[in-house]
């Protein structure tokens, strides 16, 4: 038997160091259970599996090339980048965290907004079987901590990130202009729209911030008489006016950034970047 | 957003709108010979077809942030997937051919 990942040479399963992301997608169950299941699920299935950069599901090809496994139960997802070889944690971080940004970024813009986390532990994938602490914390986190639609760090996750080595010549981790941000409950999550606009150059910043906008605006219209709901989109909208702010400059020419702000809301919050503390 | 071609070959490659090539891609140029004869070889390869075909757990992580620095300066571009649940290929550019052949 090769030496795979999860699975020892003498076949027994491990668990392998691994960057773990666990998220799930608001507003997925409720779709399951309405009168329109079918057509929901064609939505689904589509939005999914157009967005996601690897094949979901434990492909032999993919588990004997030690391809990431992903896997994807109702509305929950998870990707794992196991750390082998010289692979550092902080490479490891920040792979799951720029391609989440990415993958976050596509699914806001089709109406499914993600909330999770991402952890950094012991984790074993093999044929449908998750399991380890990985897993338990991210879980943990994504009910706990993240609370609204957000990506957040784990304690260890962020500290990797930021012990990433640093360019030649010494100066600040190469990972602390990662698309990562603090919020002012002090949790790490991930800048999904700039880590989007950073990673794509070819992506149109006014087009996908429109999108965005739009697509919160819904929601804050949807669930107008579901407080708990609408709180999670305030957010949301929190997030994409501060974002604006940041674009102000490539936003100019295009009717300047308070042409893409959502002022349906009194927006307030200030987001920091992860940085270091000395 | 289209690449500015008069920032393509410097250090800050930017698109037409002025956004700035991110300083953490630099760590991933040292890539840029292995991943583009790759992606020559596969013919139009998906992220994941590089994945699988990475020789090993570090050039593996590497491969969509490197595919992200590629494009910013402008060695590659994306073939988008004509059917509704493809994925996204990537080729490359003339301006990687040259770099290929040492033409830089």
């Amino acid at each position: 038997m090769s030496d795979l990942p999860f699975i020892g040479t003498s076949g027994k399963p491990r668990l392998v160091e691994c960057a773990v992301l666990y998220f799930d997608l608001l507003g997925v169950s409720a779709m399951a259970q309405g009168d329109n299941a079918q057509k929901e699920l064609e939505y689904f299935n589509r939005t999914i599996r157009s967005a996601f950069p690897y094949e979901i599901g434990a492909a032999a090809e993919a588990r004997e090339n030690g391809a990431y496994p992903t896997t994807v139960f109702s509305d929950s997802i998870v990707l794992a980048v196991p750390i082998l070889e010289d692979l550092s944690t902080s490479k490891a971080v920040f792979q799951v965290a720029l391609e989440v940004a990415q993958l976050q970024t596509e699914l806001a813009t089709c109406d499914y907004f993600a909330r999770g986390a991402i952890t950094l532990d012991k984790f074993h994938s093999y044929e449908g079987l998750l399991f380890g602490p990985a897993l338990v914390e991210a879980a943990s986190l994504e009910r706990d901590v993240a609370v609204d639609p957000r990506i957040v760090l784990s304690p260890a996750a962020s500290a990797a990130l930021l012990q990433g080595e640093a360019p030649e010549g010494g100066g600040r981790s190469v990972y602390e202009e990662a698309p990562v941000l603090v919020d002012e409950d002090g949790v790490p999550f991930v800048d999904y729209l700039s880590g989007a606009f950073q990673a794509d150059p070819q992506l149109e910043l006014p087009d996908r911030l429109s999108e965005h906008r739009d697509a919160v605006v819904k929601q804050l219209e949807q669930q107008q008489t579901n407080f708990g709901r609408w709180s999670k989109h305030r957010w949301v909208a929190e997030y994409h006016n501060s974002t604006c702010r940041t674009y102000r400059e490539p936003l100019e020419a295009h009717g300047g950034f308070e042409a893409f702000l959502i002022d349906s809301i009194h927006t307030r919050r200030q987001f920091e970047p992860l940085r270091r503390l000395r | 957003m289209p690449i500015d071609t008069k920032t393509l070959g410097t250090q800050t490659p930017e698109t037409t709108d002025g956004r700035k090539y991110p300083s953490y891609l630099h760590a991933f140029e040292r890539y840029d010979e292995e991943l583009l004869a790759k992606i020559k070889q596969l013919e139009r390869p998906t992220l994941n077809k590089l994945a699988l075909e990475a020789p090993d757990a570090k050039t593996r992580s590497a491969i969509s942030p490197w595919l992200s620095s590629a494009e910013w300066r402008g060695l590659i571009k994306r073939v988008e997937a004509q059917e509704m649940v493809g994925k996204r290929r990537y080729e490359l550019t003339p301006r990687a051919e040259k770099k290929l052949s040492g033409h830089s």
